[in-house]
């Protein structure tokens, strides 16, 4: 006989896409971040995440507009500042979802000492680098990502050195543990990448191709309308293909995500763009682990803490 | 443990039956244990006559045949070969304790009736000195024997019932204790954002000696008014909190003797010395368990209150409504980690006393599902065994109580049943068989023959194993369920079945016993039995001189027999042992079958003497070929003409044929354009471009991805626009609809490349 009564359920609140919804996104239409956003909210709605225990942080830019449109917390930071304030988040509120939004500008340009850190501190939080390859807030000037002899408001005449390899700065930085690339306009892999990424525990980095209508409409065109130039990696420890990321994307390799070198050589292939997991390492420490120390303290434990402290410079 | 031995009872027979001659007992005079199956049953029960109980991990799990399995392990040898002895005088000393025995004294006893009897030589008792000691080491400390005594059972259940108790209390106090501690962060929050905190002197003590050196706490109060971002709690909510705080915390105080706590009503006096639950004598224990549960779920009902209480403040979750919900609550929303907190109420009660005055009352706290707990005790002398009653099948009807109908002789069945039910919201009813004798071996031996008769059958009634009785109801544990009697090897040393009446028969004193020489002719077994038939039946019987005798069965133990039969006949069908209508289709499908299989034999002849006159005609014709001399890879004349081929031509045929049927092929139908515009809405990245396009030919789904809502609030013209604009490339315009005059040949043109 079941007898339990369920009314009082405190799990009864059931979170739907509305609840994750907040201001209407105001990036062109056609923007591949709405794609991003829309599969965030949904990876939220999936895995039921109260919204009051989820933070978006974001630096500057287009992308960084994220935290705005999410009925969560949200942070929108100093340029390129994304990442210390997510970790700084982490490092004392341990029980939050941390999601960033960064661009490639953002990330790849004024943010790279922090973002070489923050991948080295693995500190449990999901990463969305945005890379449209230009800065879009500002109206189009050349951004690290920028192909060589692409032409912006900075370089009339072209970009004149070839583009930073976000992958393979990633792979290279010591105890990186989940770095990932996936593209805005297949929303089953964007959504399957984000939620390896959520489900990961450390610093997950993906890095999204997103579309600009505006200033870069052109950059990915090529892998949109042939869609066999991008590379699908698929393991069994990667991320999840169902048949509709297969029926786009028929060009596809096994990459099992623990081959470094394999990696690296994937990174650097510039005749087709690859999507899946590129590295995950489960072993990788983390910092997080020892910034929540003490999170626990009262106030009383944390006012004769810093009366201990005081008194060792009394006279 | 299923027994199922009527194989193991035929091959142990003989010797047993030598064994209980060889050492009959001459001053026994009544011939008692008559059926010399008891002897047989009388050694089965033996073994699980005493039984024990662990304090340390597995606490409940080890029981039956611990001290016989134990002096039978290497080390021991005198203790070995007097195993029998050891469990005698255990089972007896325990019998005079009421049932039950700290091991430590068992063993005493033990020793000192096996020194008594041994006279050993001086090396001799060292050695048994030495066995008991290696007995006693291996005996886990505070260990407590337990024999079939009627009391026993009821020190059984209570035991573990508190066991399971306190365990699910000890795994939930660490949750009462972070209930508290967030009610109190909260109220610690609100204290924070009050206006007393923000007076000078209270800023002052906050900030301690150097603080106020450094700030000016004055300045601070005026200013933090303004800065203070928490809102004060409203006031309902901070009362609410403080008395869900009280509770929990008295909870956490009072949670391990509500846990132990365990309310005994019965209307004979008992031994006092049952542990330490709160015993009420009561001439009417029904109706005071009911008053005493009702009395005690009032505090279960305060605590589960405050429980939720918590847990719906902890989460933000306490809305308005919840306060009607929370009053109107009721111990029925206990979950299972929190069953703890039902009051415990054992009901220990003679059936005879149920059954009589109390029986309303007993059956409407059944059918209220009232979380009760009833012993009843059921003697063998009890006329409800002679007449039928089930106590039991009566309850089950109701369908909400959990039933366990056992006896003493079968401790096990106690033990693993209160085990796994005691902490069950349902009642439960345990109905425990045994007899009074005074040797309480042959006592025991009865009970186990009850079972073995069907006098007394075992089941368990479990209403959360299924919706119908067949899946709830489980007779397996009876010797032999799927047969009416189980089969026993007679005096005569035929395999016979033990039926009601034999088993009745031997209980029975003074009964008539027939000579030797009586005319066969005019007995029947008792089995075999028809009143028409003008026989007398009989049993086997074992006289004063431990000889074999038939006795004579009376008319009422025939009656009460047939009876007996008829219930287990229930018990099979209620279980699906048995089922007319079951029976009846098997039947019919068998004749059935054997009618198709008639006609399949039929027709398989045909086809074989068919085959054999082909075969036969093409022998004939090979051999004639043979002796006139053709080529023998000629086909036969009759086969149809077939061209024999090499192995290779054959791939070369396949696929010429493929290929060419590949030419001449219509195009696949998924070739052909769609007419219909849709969506591939699954690659929809949400980019609004389509939307923006006309925002009501397209829309929306809960996943916020888009779909042709209307393809008529648009015209063809819109629909290619969108599909351009859509990065996914996955909105598919479809033919122009008929009378579109935006379908220019130029649009249709635009279309082409995304249908
Ligand atoms: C310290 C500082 N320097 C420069 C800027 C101007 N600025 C705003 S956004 C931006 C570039 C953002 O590009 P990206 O991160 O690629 O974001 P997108 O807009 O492309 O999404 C720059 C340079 C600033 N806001 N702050
Ligand atoms: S244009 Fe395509 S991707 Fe964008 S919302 Fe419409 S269907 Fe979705």
């Amino acid at each position: 006989m079941m007898k339990t009564d369920w009314m009082f359920e405190p799990d009864s609140r059931h979170f739907v896409l509305e609840d994750y919804e907040a201001a209407l996104a105001r990036w062109c239409p056609g923007c591949g971040d709405h794609a991003v956003l829309n599969a965030v909210q949904k990876l939220c709605r999936d895995e039921q995440l109260p919204p009051e225990q989820t933070v978006m942080v974001s630096g500057i830019g287009c992308s960084s507009r994220f935290p705005h449109y999410m009925k969560t917390y949200g942070f929108h930071g100093l340029h390129g500042r994304a990442l210390p304030v997510a970790c700084g988040v982490r490092s004392r509120r341990p029980e939050l979802n941390i999601f960033v939004s960064t661009g490639d500008g953002d990330c790849c340009s004024i943010g790279t000492a922090h973002w070489i850190h923050a991948l080295r501190y693995n500190m449990n939080m999901v990463v969305m680098m945005f890379d449209n390859r230009v800065y879009g807030l500002t109206k189009n000037q050349t951004s690290p990502t920028s192909p060589k002899g692409e032409s912006s408001n900075t370089h009339p005449q072209g970009a004149f050195l070839s583009p930073l390899n976000p992958i393979s700065v990633c792979l290279s930085i010591t105890n990186a543990s989940f770095v990932a690339q996936t593209v805005d306009w297949n929303p089953v892999h964007l959504y399957e990448t984000i939620r390896a990424g959520f489900e990961h525990q450390g610093l997950a980095f993906i890095r999204i191709f997103q579309r600009c209508p505006h200033f870069t409409d052109h950059a990915f065109k090529e892998f949109k309308d042939e869609p066999e130039k991008v590379l699908l990696m698929t393991h069994e420890r990667g991320i999840p293909v169902n048949d509709t990321v297969k029926r786009v994307f028929t060009n596809s390799m096994q990459h099992d995500p623990a081959d470094i070198d394999q990696a690296h050589k994937l990174a650097r292939r510039d005749d087709v763009l690859p999507i899946g997991l590129f590295l995950r390492n489960d072993q990788s420490e983390r910092y997080d682990e020892y910034t929540k120390r003490g999170v626990n303290m009262s106030n009383g434990e944390k006012l004769s803490a810093l009366n201990r402290e005081l008194d060792r410079f009394a006279i | 443990m299923t027994e199922r031995p009527h194989l193991e009872l035929i091959s142990d027979y003989e010797s047993a039956w030598q064994a209980f001659v060889s050492k009959a007992d001459p001053n026994q005079s009544e011939p008692h244990m008559a059926a010399p199956v008891f002897d047989l049953l009388r050694s089965r029960t033996f073994d699980s006559l005493v039984w024990l109980k662990l304090d340390q991990e597995p606490r409940y799990g080890v029981f039956a045949k611990w001290l016989a399995h134990m002096v039978q392990q290497p080390g021991f040898q005198i203790l070995t070969t007097r195993c029998d002895t050891v469990q005698r005088v255990a089972m007896n000393v325990v019998h005079q304790h009421n049932g039950s025995l700290p091991m430590n004294q068992v063993l005493e006893h033990v020793a000192e009736a096996l020194r008594m009897q041994l006279e050993l030589s001086e090396p001799g008792q060292k050695r048994l000195e030495e066995e008991f000691q290696h007995l006693h080491d291996a005996t886990p400390a505070g260990a407590t024997l337990y024999g079939a005594h009627p009391a026993a059972s009821e020190k059984m259940i209570l035991m573990l019932i508190r066991a399971a108790r306190v365990d699910a209390y000890s795994s939930f106090r660490p949750r009462i204790a972070a209930l508290i501690s967030a009610l109190e962060n909260i109220v610690a929050a609100h204290h924070l954002a009050s206006p007393e905190s923000r007076n000078t002197v209270s800023i002052e003590k906050n900030l301690g000696q150097l603080g106020s050196n450094l700030i000016d706490a004055q300045k601070l109060s005026s200013a933090t008014s303004h800065v203070s971002s928490s809102l004060p709690i409203q006031d309902s909510r901070r009362v609410r909190i403080e008395n869900a705080l009280s509770d929990l915390r008295d909870l956490l105080d009072a949670g391990l003797g509500q846990a132990e706590k365990i309310h005994v009503l019965t209307s004979q006096v008992k031994d006092q010395a049952t542990d330490s639950a709160v015993i009420s004598i009561h001439p009417e224990p029904v109706r005071q368990a009911k008053h005493v549960f009702d009395e005690a779920v009032a505090y279960t009902v305060r605590c589960l209150k405050a429980i939720r209480c918590a847990e719906l403040e902890m989460s933000d979750g306490y809305k308005s409504e919840h306060d009607a919900r929370l009053a109107s609550m009721t111990w029925s929303s206990c979950r299972a980690g929190e069953r703890f907190l039902i009051p415990a109420v054992l009901v220990v009660a003679s059936e005879a006393e149920l059954r009589r005055e109390q029986l309303g009352m007993f059956l409407e706290c059944v059918a209220a599902g009232l979380p009760l707990r009833w012993l009843v005790r059921q003697s063998m002398d009890d006329k409800s065994v002679v007449e039928g009653q089930d106590l039991g099948i009566l309850a089950a009807s109701h369908r909400t109580p959990y039933v366990c109908r056992t006896s003493l002789g079968r401790p096990e069945m106690i033990a693993q049943t209160t085990t796994q039910v005691a902490l069950n919201l349902e009642p439960v009813i345990w109905i425990v068989a045994h007899a009074e004798h005074e040797h309480s071996d042959i006592a025991f031996s009865m009970t186990e023959a009850a079972i073995w008769g069907r006098l007394t059958p075992l089941y368990t009634y479990d209403p959360s194993c299924g919706s119908d009785w067949a899946s709830r109801l489980d007779i397996s544990r009876n010797p032999v369920p799927e047969l009416e009697w189980p089969l026993i090897p007679n005096p005569a040393g035929e395999s016979a079945p033990l039926t009601a009446a034999d088993v009745l028969q031997s209980f029975r004193s003074g009964s008539q016993m027939l000579d030797p020489d009586w005319n066969e002719d005019l007995l029947v077994p008792v089995v075999h039995f028809e009143e028409k038939a003008r026989q007398i039946p009989y049993t086997w019987m074992v006289g004063p001189d431990r000889q074999r005798l038939r006795s004579v069965v009376t008319s009422d133990v025939i009656q009460i027999g047939t009876d007996r039969l008829h219930h287990w006949h229930q018990l099979q069908e209620l279980t699906g042992y048995r089922n007319r209508h079951a029976q009846a289709a098997a039947e019919r499908a068998r004749t059935e079958a054997r009618i198709e299989f008639a006609a399949q034999a039929l027709e398989l002849q045909a086809q074989i003497d068919a085959a054999e006159e082909i075969g036969a005609r093409k022998a004939m014709t090979r051999l004639a070929r043979v002796l006139l001399d053709v080529d023998l890879n000629e086909p036969v004349m009759f086969e149809k003409a077939k061209p024999l081929v090499t192995l290779q031509e054959p791939q070369q045929n396949v696929m010429d044929a493929t290929a060419e049927q590949e030419e001449k092929a219509p195009l696949p139908a998924e070739l052909e354009l769609d007419d219909d515009a849709f969506i591939d809405t699954p690659l929809c990245t949400s980019c609004h471009e389509c939307i923006g396009v006309n925002a009501l030919m397209f829309q929306y789904d809960d996943n916020k991805q888009a779909y042709l809502a209307d393809a008529a609030a648009g015209t063809y013209a819109d629909l290619v626009k969108a599909a351009e604009k859509c990065p996914a490339k996955c909105i598919h315009p479809g033919a122009p609809r008929p009378g579109d005059k935006t379908a220019t040949e130029a649009v249709v043109a635009r279309a082409a490349p995304f249908r």
